[in-house]
């Protein structure tokens, strides 16, 4: 299946760029020469059925797997194969699927993770006080701050997705990879994030996000432009209301006969 | 979640969890994570368990005195050992090798003429740069791996020191002579001097769990032993982490290793065996992993019952009694006496609090 490139808007400064990315897991080819391009002040949603190669790639991003070909730019450094805290003390920040936080801490103390991170980052010298500060706003931002002092488990599910965001953007971080942050989140949940969301684009202009997502509306919401994979491959990319309207995408969603009926409109 | 009053009780925001004031929360999470507001209890109850420990030891008998100076040898080495376990959640039955090799390196210096203080100290360095070095492999294990390749150099050490003989003395053992002398006290093997220095000792290590514990460095260890993938993505020297735990460990051996070293006054192969590793890691278990005081308590309960229990009942008898105790203390504690009795004071100040 070969990508359909839809017009985008006037590209900004890129930040990451990853081209040609394959990765193998025995021999099944979890990602097929994949190319990804995130940009400042740009959110990039990343969408597509279950086992499309969605996390994979992140993982790639995030320096968790390597990949078995590609390159991968960010900065204008190659960053192609580099571990994890290379990365981010170059600024990938990402959350989980599913919640990793310490459970000998309270919800507040693994957030400070991310101020741990900023710290070793060596950005301009902000003190103990101001990051704790930071992040109690961002736990209000994310609606956490209500069990910001109990442990992980006590907390609601949703929360810790959120309170993990919140953990990612103290950070600071200059690539922030979301991978299902809406994922198990109650409909209230989901409003607080989409407002979050908001108030996170505000404060950080020149963030460059990469949000994989289930909820298509949620990330045609939050993003202007999206990428979209089946079966390792690129399918898509281009604007939000152009992916999602391209029949690659909606075949693979939806499956041939079923994106062929909405299509006639029946 | 806990006991709590309407006083502690605020409205909770919608899609969060309803429950008690952030002060009592805060209070309740600590005694749950052994971090946080209750620092500054935990430094009293360490310094309250240093009184009673000295007034006991110091108005009785030189047995139980002797008894006191082993179980706080013992809790000096359960300490080191419940970093291992609290931090990074691995099982390490290998305390032994470090009170071992703190030991031997003391009685090696302290009889080549060094002043007794000097060869502690060189000891309890010695030790952390072995801690050190053995961590470097077994720090790339998790869980069972851990514990079988810990058990594996305890279960050695006794045969290993035999062979080396030469230089450990075997199982005929060694004397060491002289006394410690720090602190401006003098004392070996059951003196009051001998108790005072390694009640000092004890603190001292206290002190510093409590403060690595609390602190970034316990924070940040938690995360790599709790949160593996969190730690790595966000940059943290997870390996570097590992290492500085197990040397902290390690040295807390040999700080253990050098007064037993003193007390005891002779350093046998025998000494050392399996049943020892696995009495620190019980008394960790027992006392509350997370605390300094709990390591005493543990420490006196393997440490010293089991010999205090013969004065009552026959030796066959007193290791059932003491295992019953064991069972029973597990039983009540769930994460050991020390957090029970913590959880358990909280939520009867807040229950006084909240009824002012």
């Amino acid at each position: 299946m070969n990508a359909t490139t839809v017009p985008a808007a006037a590209a900004p400064e890129v930040t990451l760029k990853a081209t040609g990315i394959d990765m193998a897991f025995g021999g099944v080819k979890a990602l097929d020469g994949v190319s990804i391009q995130l940009s400042r002040g740009r959110w990039t949603g990343l969408i597509g059925p279950n086992g499309s190669g969605k996390t994979t790639l992140l993982n790639v991003l995030s320096g968790l797997y390597r990949p078995s070909a590609g390159t991968i730019v960010l900065e204008g450094a190659d960053v192609s194969g580099a571990r994890p805290r290379t990365l981010s003390r170059r600024g990938v920040v990402r959350t989980f699927q599913h919640p990793q936080f310490a459970e000998g801490l309270s919800i507040f103390d693994n957030v400070l993770l991310g101020a741990d991170l900023r710290r070793r980052r060596g950005l301009q010298t902000v003190s103990k006080r101001e990051l704790e500060d930071r992040a109690v706003h961002l736990l209000e931002v994310f609606g956490c701050w209500a069990f910001a002092e109990h442990v992980p488990s006590e907390a609601p599910y949703g929360g810790r997705k959120l309170a993990e965001i919140a953990r990612a953007v103290l950070a600071d971080p200059v690539v922030l990879l979301l991978d299902e942050p809406a994922a198990g989140l109650s409909r209230e949940e989901r409003a607080e994030l989409v407002d979050s969301l908001k108030v996170i684009r505000t404060e950080s202009p020149q963030l460059a996000v990469c949000l994989i997502e289930h909820d298509v509306r949620l990330v045609a919401a939050a993003c202007e432009t999206m990428q979209a994979l089946n079966f390792g491959k690129v399918i898509a990319v281009g604007a939000s209301e152009d992916v999602l309207a391209n029949e690659d995408v909606k075949q693979a969603y939806l499956g041939k006969s079923a994106a062929r009926h909405q299509k006639e409109g029946r | 979640m806990t006991t709590q009053s309407p006083a502690e009780t605020t409205p909770a925001p919608s899609g969060s969890v309803s429950g008690p004031s952030r002060f009592a929360q805060k209070l309740l999470t600590s005694a749950q994570t052994g971090r946080g507001s209750l620092i500054w209890v935990r430094h009293g109850t360490l310094a309250i368990a240093a009184i009673i420990v000295l007034v006991i030891g110091l108005s009785s008998s030189s047995s139980l005195r002797y008894g006191l100076i082993y179980s706080t040898v013992y809790a000096i080495l359960i300490l080191g050992n419940n970093a291992v376990q609290v931090t990074l959640g691995e099982i390490n039955l290998g305390s032994v090798a470090f009170i071992a090799f703190g030991a031997y390196s003391v009685m090696m210096l302290a009889n080549a003429g060094v002043p007794s203080g000097l060869a502690v100290l060189l000891g309890i360095v010695l030790t952390a740069i072995v801690g050190f070095l053995l961590a470097i492999p077994t720090s790339r294990l998790t869980g069972l791996a851990t514990a079988l390749v810990t058990f594996a150099l305890s279960y050695s050490l006794r045969d290993l020191a035999i062979y080396l003989s030469p230089i450990t003395g075997g199982e005929a053992g060694v004397f060491v002579k002289g006394k410690l002398e720090v602190f401006g006290l003098s004392g070996a093997g059951a003196d009051p001097a001998m108790l005072i220095i390694t009640v000092i000792a004890m603190v001292i290590a206290g002190v510093g769990h409590i403060w690595l514990l609390h602190r970034r460095p316990g924070r940040v260890a938690l995360t790599v032993g709790e949160a593996r993938h969190a730690a790595t993505v966000f940059g943290t020297p997870s390996m570097w982490v590992k290492l500085g735990v197990w040397t902290w460990s390690a040295a807390l051996g040999g700080l253990a290793g050098g007064i037993y070293a003193y007390s005891v006054g002779f350093i046998s192969a025998t000494a050392w065996t399996i049943m020892f590793a696995i009495f620190v890691f019980v008394g960790g278990l027992i006392g509350g992993t997370r605390s300094a005081v709990g390591a005493w308590v543990g420490g006196i309960l393997v440490g010293g019952m089991p010999i205090w229990l013969q004065k009552f009942v026959p030796p066959t008898a007193a290791t059932l009694v003491f295992g019953l105790i064991l069972v029973v203390a597990i039983l009540a504690g769930g994460k050991g006496i020390a957090q029970f009795a913590e959880r358990y004071g909280v939520r009867l100040f807040l229950k006084i609090r909240g009824k002012r």
